[in-house]
Formats: C-alpha cells, sequence, structure tokens
C-alpha cells in the first residue's frame, strides 16, 4: 500500500511540475521574438523566415490556427490574451469579422489573391468527343447531369466563395433559382475541398468520377501531365476572388515587429514565392509568375462578386443554400 | 480513518486531472456563451433535428457493431487458426485512420450505396468502431473456461441455450463497456459526419464546429455542449442499469487455450471473414495501391518523398520527423492514461458509490471542437499557460484516451468478482495485496488491450493535434492533412504513403502485443 501511495505521489508531482515547468519556460517574454498565427494553408518557408531575421533580428514563431474561419473566430474568442503579435490570411469573407470585433489594430493589408473557378477535366471531355462546359450557366444544362461536384459553402471557404460568385452573377432571388437547378441536375456536394478534389475529381491523382470540380484557378499548374500539358482546365467566368490580409492584433505584446513583419510580406522576395508556396497570385504587381502559371494558371480578367458585403449578407445566403439542399 | 483519508487523497490525481484538463476549459466556454437564449436554441427545428439524427445514428452503429462484433470475437479469440492474429490486427487498422482517408478507403461502398450518405456514415462507424467491441469481447472470452462449451456441444439444443446464456453473462461487463465506448465515440464522431456527410447531414458535432468556427456563435455551441453532457449521463445510467452484474463470475485461473476450428464453427466463421474482407480488406488494400503507384505504374516514390518535405516544401518538417513527435506524443499520452485511468478504476472497483464513474466517462461525450475552443480561452495566460507547450497534445490525448483505459480496466477488475476479493479479505489480505498478487495478474490482458488502444488513440488523434501542435510539432495525421490539403500528383501519393506508414506502424504494434500474450500463453501452458 504504502508503495503504491509513494508511486502515485511522484507522479502527482512530476505532473504538475512539467505543468509548472511548461509554465515558466514560455512565460518568458523574448523581445527578438514575433508570434504570426496563420491559417492552415500558409506556407513560409524557412529560407524566407532567415532572411526577416536578417533584415530585422527577429525570429519569427508560427501557429496555425486552422482554416480562415477557425482562425479568425479565435482571434476575436483570445482578443484580450491574443495568441500571437501579426495575422497573416484573414480573407474578405472574415475581414468583416475581424474588423467589427476590433481584432485588428488600424487596417488589414492586402498580401495575395486566388480566384475561386470551376476546374474541368480535359481528357474526361475529350475521351467522349464530347463538349467541355464554357460557363457556369451550362451546369444546369442536362449534358453536364451528375459531373460537377462542389464543396458546401456551410463548411468550406470555395463553396462560400462560389455562393457568393452566383449570388453576383444571378442577382437575387436568380441565385436560388440557379441552385435549385444545379441541385436538380444531381450535383455532388462534398464538406470540404480536398474529398471533392481528389476522392471525387476525375482530374486529379484521385482519379474520381466527376469530371468538373470547384477549385482555384491556379490549380491546373498542379495536374501538368508527361506530355507537358495540363489535364485540366479552369472555367474563367465568374470566379470569386478571395483576397487575403495581414494585420497587427490589437493587444500585439511586440507591435513594432509585427508591423515589420506585415512589411516584409509585401517585399518582393516574399510577393515571389506566393505562387510556388501557397498557389496564390502576388498581391504587388511586377512579380514574374512561374513558367507553367503563365501557361496554365491565367488570372481572370473578370472577377465577379467584389462588390458583395460577406459580412452582412452571408448568414442569408447561406441559409437559403441550405433550405435548398437540405429537402 | 487513515485509510479513508488515504483513499481521498488517491481520489485526488484522477480529479485533479479531469478538473484541470476538462472542467475548466468546458466550463470557460459554458461561461462565455451560455445565456438566456438557450431555448431559443433548442426551438430551432435544425438543431432539434441533428440532435436526434446525433442519437439515432449512434443507436444504430453500435447495434451494427454489437451485431458483427460477437461472431467475429468468437471466432477470432475463441477458436485458433492460421492468420487469425493477423486478422486482429487488421481490424484495427481503422481506428487511427484520418477521416479523409477513411473516405478514400470506403469509396467503394460510397459508390455501391450512391445517395444515402447516412448508410454510408453508419458503415464508416461499423469501420472504425468494430475493433473496439472485437477486442474488448474478445480478451474477456479469451479468457472464459471452456467447460460451457464443450457442455453445450454434449447436450446439443438445450446446451447450446445454456451456452449463450451463460456466457453472455460472464461476457456483459466487456460487452457493456464495450458497448457504451462505442456508442459514445459514435455520438461524438465528427470528421467522419462532417466527411461523408458533405456537410449536409447534420449532427450535434458538425453543428458545434459551424458554430463556432464559421459563425463564432457561442451561445449554440455551449447549449449543444451540455445536450452531450447530458447524452453522456443518460448513456451511463443506461450502462449502470444493465451492465451490473447481479452474481460474480469465477473465471479459470489459467488463460485457457483456444479450440481449432471445427466443421460446426463454418457458417460463424464465413460470416466473419466475408466481412472482415469485403469491410477492410479490400478498402484497406485501395490505399496500399494508391500508395505504391505514380503515373499509373508501381512505384516507391512516394515512400522514398516522405524523408522530404513535399512538393514545393509544403510542410514544416519531414514526414518522418512527424512520425517521431507522434510516436512521442503516443508514448506520453499512454502512459499518463494508463496510469492515471489504472488508478481509476481501481479506485472504482472499491468504492460504492457511482458517480466518480460518471465523472470519467464525461470528457468522453463532449466535442473536441468545444475542448480545443476552451484550451485557447482558459490555457493562454497565468495561472497555466499551457497552450505554448508541447506537452498540451499529449495531454489532451491523455485525457481522451483516460476514460477508454477506466472502462476496459474497470470492466476486467469487475468480471473478477467480489467473491475473490472478498475471501481474500477474510483471508487477511490488504488492498495493495490484493492488488499485487490477486488482481494484477488478471487483468493482464486487459491492461494489455487499454495500453494497445491509448497508443492507438493517440496515434490517430487528429482534432487536438490540429488545433494545438505548432509547426514543427506536427504528427502524423496532421502532416496528412497538409498533404492532400493541395492539388498535385506528388502531395496525394505521399499522403497515401503516410497512411499506409500509419497502418503498417499499428499493424507492427498490434501483432507485437498478439505474440507477446501467444508466447506467455504458450510459455503458461508448457
Amino acid at each position: 500500500m504504502q508503495k503504491l501511495f509513494r508511486n502515485v505521489a511522484i507522479l502527482v508531482i512530476s505532473i504538475f511540475g512539467t505543468l509548472t515547468l511548461a509554465g515558466c519556460s514560455s512565460a518568458t517574454i523574448e523581445p527578438n521574438e514575433i508570434t504570426v498565427v496563420v491559417h492552415d494553408s500558409v506556407i513560409i518557408s524557412d529560407a524566407l523566415l532567415a532572411e526577416f531575421k536578417t533584415q530585422t533580428g527577429l525570429a519569427v514563431k508560427i501557429i496555425r490556427a486552422g482554416d480562415a474561419g477557425a482562425m479568425t473566430n479565435k482571434l476575436v474568442l483570445t482578443k484580450d490574451q491574443p495568441i500571437a503579435d501579426v495575422v497573416y490570411g484573414i480573407d474578405n469573407i472574415f475581414a468583416g469579422v475581424a474588423n467589427a470585433n476590433g481584432v485588428i489594430d488600424g487596417e488589414l493589408t492586402e498580401v495575395n489573391y486566388g480566384d475561386v473557378c470551376m476546374n474541368y477535366d480535359r481528357l474526361w471531355f475529350a475521351k467522349r468527343e464530347q463538349a467541355a462546359p464554357k460557363d457556369i450557366r451550362e451546369l444546369v444544362q442536362p449534358q453536364f447531369y451528375g459531373l460537377t461536384v462542389l464543396q458546401n459553402p456551410n463548411t468550406s471557404s470555395t463553396g462560400l466563395a462560389f455562393l457568393a460568385a452566383t449570388v453576383s452573377v444571378f442577382g437575387d432571388p436568380g441565385y436560388k433559382t440557379y441552385w435549385q437547378q444545379l441541385k436538380a441536375n444531381n450535383v455532388k456536394v462534398t464538406a470540404g475541398w480536398e474529398d471533392a478534389y481528389f476522392a471525387d475529381f476525375s482530374g486529379s491523382s484521385g482519379k474520381g468520377e466527376f469530371p468538373i470540380v470547384l477549385s482555384y484557378s491556379s490549380s491546373p499548374a498542379s495536374e501538368i501531365r508527361e506530355d507537358g500539358f495540363s489535364q485540366t482546365e479552369a472555367l474563367l467566368d465568374s470566379c470569386y476572388r478571395q483576397t487575403e490580409f495581414a494585420g497587427v492584433l490589437t493587444k500585439a505584446k511586440n507591435k513594432a515587429g509585427a508591423e515589420k513583419f506585415v512589411e516584409f510580406l509585401l517585399s518582393k522576395s516574399f510577393q515571389s514565392s506566393l505562387p510556388e508556396s501557397m498557389y496564390v497570385y502576388p498581391i504587388v504587381s511586377g512579380i514574374d509568375l512561374p513558367e507553367a502559371w503563365q501557361q496554365f494558371a491565367p488570372v481572370t480578367d473578370r472577377p465577379v462578386g467584389g462588390e458583395l458585403d460577406l459580412n452582412a449578407n452571408r448568414e442569408l445566403w447561406l441559409k437559403a443554400w441550405s433550405d435548398i439542399f437540405a429537402g | 480513518m487513515v485509510r479513508h483519508l488515504r483513499g481521498l487523497a488517491l481520489w485526488a490525481v484522477p480529479v485533479a486531472f479531469v478538473g484541470v484538463l476538462f472542467a475548466w476549459p468546458l466550463a470557460s466556454i459554458l461561461f462565455a456563451g451560455f445565456d438566456q437564449s438557450w431555448l431559443e436554441v433548442l426551438s430551432n427545428q435544425n438543431i432539434l433535428a441533428a440532435i436526434w439524427f446525433t442519437i439515432w445514428q449512434a443507436f444504430v452503429s453500435t447495434v451494427l457493431c454489437v451485431g458483427f462484433g460477437l461472431p467475429i470475437a468468437f471466432v477470432l479469440y475463441r477458436r485458433r487458426f492460421f492468420g487469425s492474429v493477423l486478422l486482429r490486427s487488421i481490424l484495427v487498422v481503422p481506428f487511427v485512420l484520418p477521416s479523409i482517408v477513411v473516405a478514400i478507403a470506403l469509396t467503394d461502398f460510397r459508390a455501391v450505396l450512391g445517395d444515402s450518405t447516412i448508410l454510408v456514415i453508419l458503415v464508416a462507424h461499423l469501420f472504425l468502431n468494430l475493433s473496439l467491441v472485437v477486442r474488448v469481447v474478445g480478451t474477456a472470452w479469451a479468457t472464459l473456461d471452456r467447460e460451457t462449451d464443450e457442455a453445450a456441444e454434449v447436450d446439443g439444443a438445450s446446451g447450446l441455450k445454456k451456452f449463450v446464456l451463460v456466457t453472455f453473462s460472464q461476457l456483459r461487463p466487456a460487452l457493456i463497456s464495450s458497448t457504451a465506448l462505442v456508442f459514445l465515440f459514435c455520438s461524438t464522431s465528427f470528421a467522419i459526419v462532417l466527411t461523408l456527410g458533405g456537410g449536409q447531414v447534420q449532427s450535434i458535432e458538425t453543428a458545434i464546429y459551424i458554430a463556432l468556427t464559421q459563425r463564432l456563435d457561442l451561445q449554440t455551441a455551449s447549449v449543444l455542449a451540455l445536450v452531450q453532457t447530458l447524452i453522456t449521463i443518460c448513456a451511463f445510467a443506461l450502462t449502470r442499469k444493465f451492465g451490473d452484474s447481479s452474481f460474480a463470475v469465477e473465471l479459470s485461473p489459467e488463460i485457457s487455450v483456444s479450440a481449432k476450428i471445427r466443421r460446426r464453427d463454418l457458417p460463424i466463421l464465413l460470416f466473419s471473414l466475408t466481412t472482415i474482407f469485403l469491410l477492410f480488406v479490400i478498402p484497406l488494400g485501395a490505399l496500399f495501391t494508391k500508395a505504391f503507384s505514380r503515373a499509373g505504374e508501381f512505384s516507391l516514390a512516394a515512400f522514398e518523398d516522405l524523408a522530404g518535405f513535399g512538393a514545393r516544401n509544403l510542410l514544416d518538417i519531414t514526414v518522418f520527423q512527424a512520425a517521431a513527435n507522434s510516436a512521442r506524443n503516443a508514448i506520453v499520452a499512454a502512459t499518463i492514461a494508463l496510469v492515471v485511468g489504472t488508478l481509476t478504476a481501481w479506485l472504482l472497483a472499491r468504492t460504492t458509490s457511482r458517480w466518480p464513474e460518471l465523472l470519467f466517462m464525461l470528457p468522453l461525450g463532449v466535442s473536441s471542437v468545444v475542448l480545443g475552443f476552451g484550451y485557447l480561452l482558459s490555457f493562454g495566460g497565468e495561472p497555466l499557460p499551457l497552450r505554448q507547450s508541447w506537452l498540451v497534445v499529449p495531454l489532451v490525448q491523455a485525457l481522451i484516451t483516460t476514460p477508454l483505459v477506466v472502462r476496459i480496466v474497470y470492466a476486467a477488475i469487475v468480471s473478477l468478482g467480489k467473491n475473490t476479493r472478498e475471501a481474500a479479505i477474510n483471508a487477511g489480505a490488504d488492498s495493495w495485496q490484493i492488488w499485487r498478487f490477486i488482481e494484477t495478474p488478471s487483468i493482464r490482458p486487459a491492461l494489455a488491450t487499454a495500453l494497445g488502444f491509448a497508443l492507438l488513440s493517440s496515434l490517430g488523434e487528429f482534432g487536438s493535434s490540429a488545433l494545438l501542435a505548432y509547426s514543427d510539432q506536427a504528427t502524423l495525421p496532421v502532416v496528412l492533412m497538409r498533404l492532400i490539403s493541395r492539388p498535385g500528383e506528388q502531395n496525394y501519393s505521399m499522403a497515401m504513403a503516410t497512411s499506409v506508414l500509419l497502418v503498417l506502424i499499428v499493424l507492427a504494434l498490434v501483432a507485437a502485443s498478439e505474440l507477446i500474450r501467444t508466447r506467455r500463453q504458450q510459455l503458461r501452458d508448457a
């Protein structure tokens, strides 16, 4: 009995000891460090971080906090004890939430953008000698019955971007009619991009059953085959432009360092890394795109939806969408 | 009196563990979100539908797992044949696979079942949780003596009835324990419902997820977290009602050797093998095929890439480094869970009060998304800035796993029977001696099972690792998700290779524990 008692005492002490140790080690504030919170898809290479350190003397610690929505909401909840000094990756869907809740000190800064567009599998249509769609309006026609897979706007940012695109293109209540027709034309809805692109899309390595998928205008640059051509192509009409922002957090411990980091995100070396690392376009003009991108990932010259107030209308659109797809 | 105080002091460990790591973060979300609008939330049609769906799908999934699990447990743990150890191991594999990989593995089922996403979700729950019933019931079954089996054979029909009755009553603690676990796992199943349901099938967990991550709706999230707690309490009350063995069962002191397969076992054998083949071998085989091919041909390229950072340096650490993180977390989490869980089970077996047991069921029934947000709120600064330490991930994993260990070990101690313990007390043994000389040897198989599940559930855990692990602390499921969230063939095949790596680790772990056990059995028989 005593032996057991002693062992348990040791366990208690060690558990609480490690907790306290963990506490002490992180409680020391290092002035030469900044913490950056980003969403899960942000990639900043070690080389770039090293460059930032030589320029400013600041080491960077990166925290990933879920998708853009989860990240923004976490920042709102931890506003008074922020988990970082600076945020990068809030998109135009959640920028309103961040601003309305006073999470950001000053203004958000645009860093990069990407176009959410329908993609199709060129080979699939070529094999069947069938014409590929040219416009999202065609997706409700019988020849494309059961061929499209897209994401649920309630659970996916690409899904929400496309919903916004349809509101912009068809107006209200036209977008509702369009979605009813899409549903009648047997579109498949997935929760996230991963499932749609890799499990269902025929043009990816997952070799699914659906030749049309909701993805990005840049995705075809990743599907180049041995013949040097991309197996897929983006429909450049009715693309919604997602812009991503960076900003200093209101109660940041190291505001000066945070501001330097935002500046760095706009530097030539960071901006030119964006296509390769994050599959998005640089916001600063005059940056050369990689060759594959120039050929297979052209940016659309007519994005839609820029005029919409997402923060004010999101709930309304989502409810309309859910009503259509619940029934 | 002294003994009484000591008992209380021992209770302090598990209570502090659950209190700090579970009750506090949960309370912080409830305080932030719970207000007068709760009635409004609960009168929302969609929310009610989500609650109803959660309950009935968990119930049906559990019935399926028990229905398929019992015959398979009989075949794999009561009969001996070539390959049974491998089959036992294969069943456990899905336990660690991330939901997106499960979705990919079950592609064929999804194609056949087509529109009925709910059927696909039920199949996935069977795929994920079947092993829990099979292993927990199976290990208990393996320790029962063979007399009833043999009597049943001699007596024919009436013997069969007796066999069913006697065996069932002996297996009841294990059966109830595993049923309760499966029910709670299915009712809190999150990523599977979200992925396979296309975000359109709404359960309590997915509603919480959308409320917290997309809408910042703390009211809905906290009301739903309370509903989950209520469901857990009801499930607990039910297991108490049916689970308390009314008479003690004497176990045969030796682990009996399972019998060779016989002709009369053929139907049940065929049923089990067909299930395992269709539900496990084919889907997992599909993953292997995808991992070993590139550009349509056989290739090891994906595995060679695991030492690198993925296409365009997608990853912060290599997959092998992530595997090391996973292994470290699993060892830390499993050790904590096993120590705290076994201590709790030991204390529970010595008390008549039932509420402490409930305390250790609660963490299983509450949303990991709520806990994750609770951690952000609670452990950001003083007094416990746990959020910034790598320890936070294994600690959460230990918290999630401890109830599992408690249930498995508790069931084993209880099925040991009160008589044995009382006889020992009458003979003058104290608690420690009973534990050392009577309980420990007989619950060793249960401890091994519990350790195995603790390791596996840490290896496969995604929610808290994704939320709380910093970039160089990423675990295997986390890097897998990063790989699969980008287009391109290399990323995809690396993700598949990572899941194959997970599968192989599980197979090795389980096969090792099986071999150790059979070896010990042989030594004892010799």
